[in-house]
């Protein structure tokens, strides 16, 4: 078994062809390979319920999709992309993209915090995390997508159908609400 | 004269460089004259730069999913790899049916509560900067098949274990050079989460001593390897900030 930390560029080249040759051998390295940061970005977009299954649906895809892959990018990169589409689709088939999408911003708006309630700064080590999986769907594909994952706007917008304003809306509301958790727990 | 309007959404596109000059400067006077709204502003750029590093975080499943994965692409519904049609979509298998009780040997568990106590520690500072904008506006499918832009997040270091060192050793230098800079009590905190991290580090490569090929255990080292890189660059950037 080909481990991650042992990988090297060439022998992923030749699992790749074997793959789309339809060695599933090959593929399971390439998986093995990939599946922590494709897991771990399942988990932050999702959260933990539903992210081995969409890690599976992904895994899925991207055997399908390999033959298509140039090498243009790196397949880190290529089965990144990939990922956030998949789980975008999700998004859409469960209604929480765009139907559901201003919903979800009043809802993040009624849970912000008064200005006046904010206090200085937050510990690092506060549960950053949870806050973010406490937040609405919609606001928080946003939020992941422009702050962790470098999305622009206008990709989001693409990507969740939703206009560039709704998207920087989404995302100040879904930072606000964080600063507003946050800063509820430096003063509990 | 009286205070503009708080500038609300416009706050976090200034903090982002989405505004043109126009409205920039006219969020930068705000802030000028607004305490309250400059706090926001600070809060929120800590916030971005807190998640900026999560992009290069890694997970492992509970349970094995290649069992799943691999039912599905023998079903005959998966489109083969070679092809480019359209996809077809594979039935959803329940990953109950397969999920198993995980048996972990010591080395694991000494791993696993290494682990604990090292990312737990390493929680106050394993966050790096915020990951580099992928360039242009691009049709998504257009994006599947393209694009070239290096991956969203910190910059990359290689773990083979030279280039690896080497960063650390750059690190460690900056730091060295630079703690008088940092509060006391800043340099204690991240002193323990280094120890701790180098602990984990030392425990997991002695497991792998004994047993090389365990998926776990090499995620897990990498994972370890990846936390201290980003705690020294985060220490780094703090002593850049002062």
């Amino acid at each position: 078994m080909t481990s991650p930390f042992h990988s090297r560029p060439e022998s992923e080249a030749d699992d790749v062809a074997r793959a789309v040759a339809g060695d599933a051998a090959a593929f399971e390295r390439l998986y093995r390979t990939h599946v922590p940061r494709i897991l771990a970005l399942a988990r932050r977009m999702a959260g933990a319920d539903s992210a081995d299954e969409l890690a599976q649906d992904i895994f899925v895809r991207v055997w399908q999709k390999l033959g298509g892959f140039r090498g243009d990018s790196s397949l880190a990169t290529w089965v990144h992309r990939l990922a956030v589409n998949v789980i975008i689709e999700r998004f859409r088939a469960l209604g929480t993209a765009r139907d559901r999408f201003l919903a979800d911003g009043d809802e993040a708006i009624t849970r912000m915090p008064a200005p006046t309630e904010a206090v200085r700064g937050w510990d690092a080590g506060m549960d950053l995390h949870g806050a973010v999986n406490r937040l609405p769907p919609g606001a928080r594909a946003v939020f992941m997508l422009h702050d962790v994952e470098g999305y622009k706007h206008e990709e989001i917008g693409t990507l969740l159908g939703v206009s560039v304003g709704t998207s920087k809306s989404q995302l100040h509301r879904a930072r606000m609400t964080l600063r507003g958790h946050l800063s509820r727990e430096a003063r509990a | 004269m009286s205070l503009a309007p708080h500038p609300a959404d416009a706050l976090s596109a200034y903090i982002d460089g989405d505004l043109d000059d126009a409205e920039a400067r006219a969020v930068a006077d705000h802030l000028a004259a607004c305490a309250e709204c400059r706090a926001v502003a600070a809060d929120l750029e800590r916030l971005r730069s807190d998640v900026g590093g999560w992009a290069i975080d890694t997970a492992l499943p509970a349970a094995d999913l290649w069992p799943g994965i691999a039912a599905r692409l023998s079903a005959p519904e998966a489109t083969p790899a070679g092809t480019t049609g359209a996809p077809s979509r594979a039935p959803v298998v329940s990953i109950a049916w397969y999920r198993r009780r995980v048996s972990l040997g010591v080395p694991e568990l000494a791993l696993a509560a290494s682990l604990v106590a090292a990312l737990g520690g390493a929680l106050l500072y394993q966050r790096s900067a915020a990951p580099a904008p992928v360039a242009g506006p691009t049709p998504v499918l257009a994006q599947l098949e393209s694009f070239d832009a290096p991956q969203a997040g910190v910059a990359r270091v290689s773990f083979a274990d030279a280039q690896y060192d080497a960063a650390v050793g750059d690190l460690e230098r900056v730091l060295q050079n630079q703690r008088q800079q940092l509060n006391p009590r800043t340099v204690l905190v991240l002193e323990r989460n280094l120890r701790i991290i180098d602990e984990a580090v030392r425990e997991a490569r002695a497991a792998l001593s004994s047993d090389p090929a365990n998926p776990l255990l090499n995620a897990q080292l990498a994972d370890v390897r990846q936390r201290k890189l980003q705690l020294l660059r985060k220490a780094a950037l703090i002593t850049e900030g002062d």
